[in-house]
């Protein structure tokens, strides 16, 4: 088991997707969180003074604004979980691609380790652009605010319990796209399926199961969802919701769900998938 | 000892692997032959558990592959020549196969430069040619210094010097005591290699024994040129010679009976012989006949 777990390392480590994804991870999840921090920290300082508002409107709309430090520095999971997810799955099919899977097999002919040690080995690669991915949101993030002149909370205990969630959000992330490689083998298909289910299906999926009262706690139970509790409570759709809150999992809760999710998908790819005949 | 016993794959309608029996011993080098089509790489991959056979076993002294703890150990095997990540360089390659045998960055290094590519080493092998990325292969192959080597097509895209080396290192893992099973399907290929020889043709055995059983089989082939057509049929078939017509005019291919006693015969009954030449004796004829017999190539 642990030469499987370290001949999966020394893959992934050994080819250039994972830092070029670690790039994008530092483009999408860095400069969002740059640009967000910035407009938001202007808005509530110079902007409103310039549109003349008076302490009182902007303590209020402070308040509204609810915890927009946490959204900005929750950017890493919130943006980043399917670059994680991407990560996993490209790992998994590169592999079926270039067909080194029969090499592995070779190796390793009891196939369940293989198995057991990509969805392991996937936690550390996770890691690594978790680490990029937190760093980008509250390295970036708090220069936004800087640059705006708003107060940063780098060292609020609050800030570093969101990037701790983060790092472990994210390393779940990676062993569900690592499932999903290995259940859908195809790299095209990987792709295309991780951005249409986490970018327009899911989204659609819970805005539907939010506006119904007898589905809304189902709703908690979408990776997304189970991604925004394990990572802390922030959530997106608290924009779209009417009460203003959205009903999530505990953190503990969270983490399991999106555990279930990648032990799920690497069951069901062993029993479809790994067993068949390589050619 | 590899045991291969009963073994049957069928893909739809299609018999690749027939009820196929046969042994191989150590010590010995084993040529693997067939035309193309005739189910090596699907034997080669059953008995490495790649895939899974419709019936019937392979065992390496009494184990099946999947059952041996650290097959690459035990088991050299260079079947995939295009089995590798473009963007991985061939010492990544070994380095990645290394924990599951046991091996460091150091033996990665000697095997790299034992097989010819010790310039190689931090080569992407999406820039190696064929032949590179053959002795690629046969690298990761013998990383765990194994006592048995299954080797699909090995030659394959080697240049001359190549071969040559894949030839001397194929006999000198069976003097010292290993097991060596390479697959050709080109007898000449391996001629002067291999000590035995298994043949097949659509998935079925048809041949299995030393080089020397094969030879055995060899019949000599002979051309000759006369006027006296009929005379030399009526002959061929009182002595029960093969006789067919040559490609020049007048001239027939006899197959049986040396030169010397065509010559002597003919002799004996007043044909007179225009041309007598003797065909050069190859196994791949040999090989060809036993193999075409079965239908060939499908
Ligand atoms: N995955 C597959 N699906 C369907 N048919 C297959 C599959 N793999 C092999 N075959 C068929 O099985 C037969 C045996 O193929 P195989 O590759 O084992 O032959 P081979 O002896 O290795 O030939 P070659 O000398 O060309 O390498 C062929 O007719 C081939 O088309
Ligand atoms: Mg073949």
């Amino acid at each position: 088991m642990i030469p499987a777990i370290q001949s999966e390392l020394r893959k992934f480590l050994s080819t250039k997707m994972w830092w070029v994804l670690a790039i994008v991870t530092v483009g999408y999840v860095g400069l969002s969180a740059l640009s967000t921090a910035w407009a938001l920290g202007w808005l509530l300082t110079d902007g409103m003074a310039s549109a003349g508002a008076g302490s009182e409107d902007v303590g209020m709309i402070t308040a509204a604004m609810g915890d927009y430090h946490g959204m900005v520095y929750g950017m890493a999971a919130s943006l980043g979980y399917f670059i994680a997810a991407m990560m996993g799955a490209l790992a998994v099919t590169a592999e079926y691609r270039h067909n080194t899977i029969a090499v592995t097999f070779l190796a390793e002919p009891r196939r369940w380790i293989v198995v057991l040690a990509k969805v392991v080995a996937a936690l550390p690669m996770g890691l690594i652009l978790a680490v990029v991915a937190v760093v980008s949101a509250l390295g970036l993030g708090a220069l936004g605010f800087v640059v705006a002149g708003d107060a940063t909370h780098l060292g609020d205990s609050s800030t570093w319990r969101l990037a701790g969630l983060q790092l472990v959000t994210l390393m779940l992330w990676t062993a569900i796209g690592t499932g999903l490689g290995l259940l859908v083998r195809s790299q095209v298909g990987v792709i295309i399926g991780v951005l249409v289910f986490t970018l327009l299906l899911e989204p659609i999926l819970r805005m539907i199961f939010m506006i119904f009262e007898s589905t809304r706690s189902i709703s908690r139970f979408l990776p997304s969802a189970a991604s925004e509790a394990a990572a802390g409570g922030e959530s997106a759709y608290s924009l779209v919701s009417d009460t203003g809150t959205v009903d999530l999992l505990s953190v503990p809760q969270g983490i399991l769900v999106l555990l279930a999710y990648g032990v799920v998908f690497g069951v069901a790819g062993y029993f479809l998938r790994v067993r068949r005949d390589v050619a | 000892m590899i045991v291969f016993d009963h073994l049957t794959k069928r893909y739809g309608p299609l018999v690749a692997v027939d009820d196929l029996s046969f042994s191989v011993e150590p010590g010995k080098v084993t040529g693997f032959l067939g035309p193309n089509g005739a189910g090596k790489t699907t034997t080669l991959r059953m008995a490495t558990a790649l895939i899974r056979p419709d019936a019937g076993t392979v065992s390496f002294d009494g184990r099946p592959y999947a059952a041996i703890p650290q097959p690459g150990r035990h088991i050299g095997i260079a079947l995939e020549p295009n089995a590798f990540h473009p963007g991985r360089t061939a010492l990544n390659h070994l380095l990645m196969l290394a924990p599951y045998v046991g091996a460091d960055k150091k033996r990665c290094e000697e095997v790299l430069g034992f097989v010819g590519l010790g310039d190689a080493t931090g080569k992407r092998v999406g820039k190696f040619s064929l032949g590179m990325r053959g002795r690629l292969n046969l690298a990761a192959a013998i990383l765990g210094d194994p006592e048995v080597l299954l080797l699909d097509e090995p030659v394959n895209g080697l240049d001359p010097e190549g071969i040559r080396w894949i030839r001397q290192f194929m006999r000198a893992l069976a003097e010292s005591g290993r097991t060596v099973l390479t697959s050709s399907h080109l007898l000449s290929e391996v001629q002067q290699t291999v000590d035995n020889v298994v043949i097949i043709a659509h998935g079925k055995l048809v041949h299995s024994g030393s080089l020397a059983t094969l030879e055995a089989g060899n019949v000599p082939r002979t051309i000759v040129s006369t006027r006296q057509r009929d005379a030399l049929i009526s002959l061929a078939q009182f002595h029960h010679w093969r006789v067919s017509a040559g490609t020049e005019p007048h001239s027939f291919l006899i197959e049986g009976p040396s030169a010397g006693e065509i010559g002597a015969a003919a002799g004996a009954s007043h044909i007179i012989l225009d041309q007598l030449a003797s065909q050069s004796s190859d196994l791949e004829a040999v090989f060809l006949h036993l193999t075409e017999g079965q239908g060939g190539m499908r």
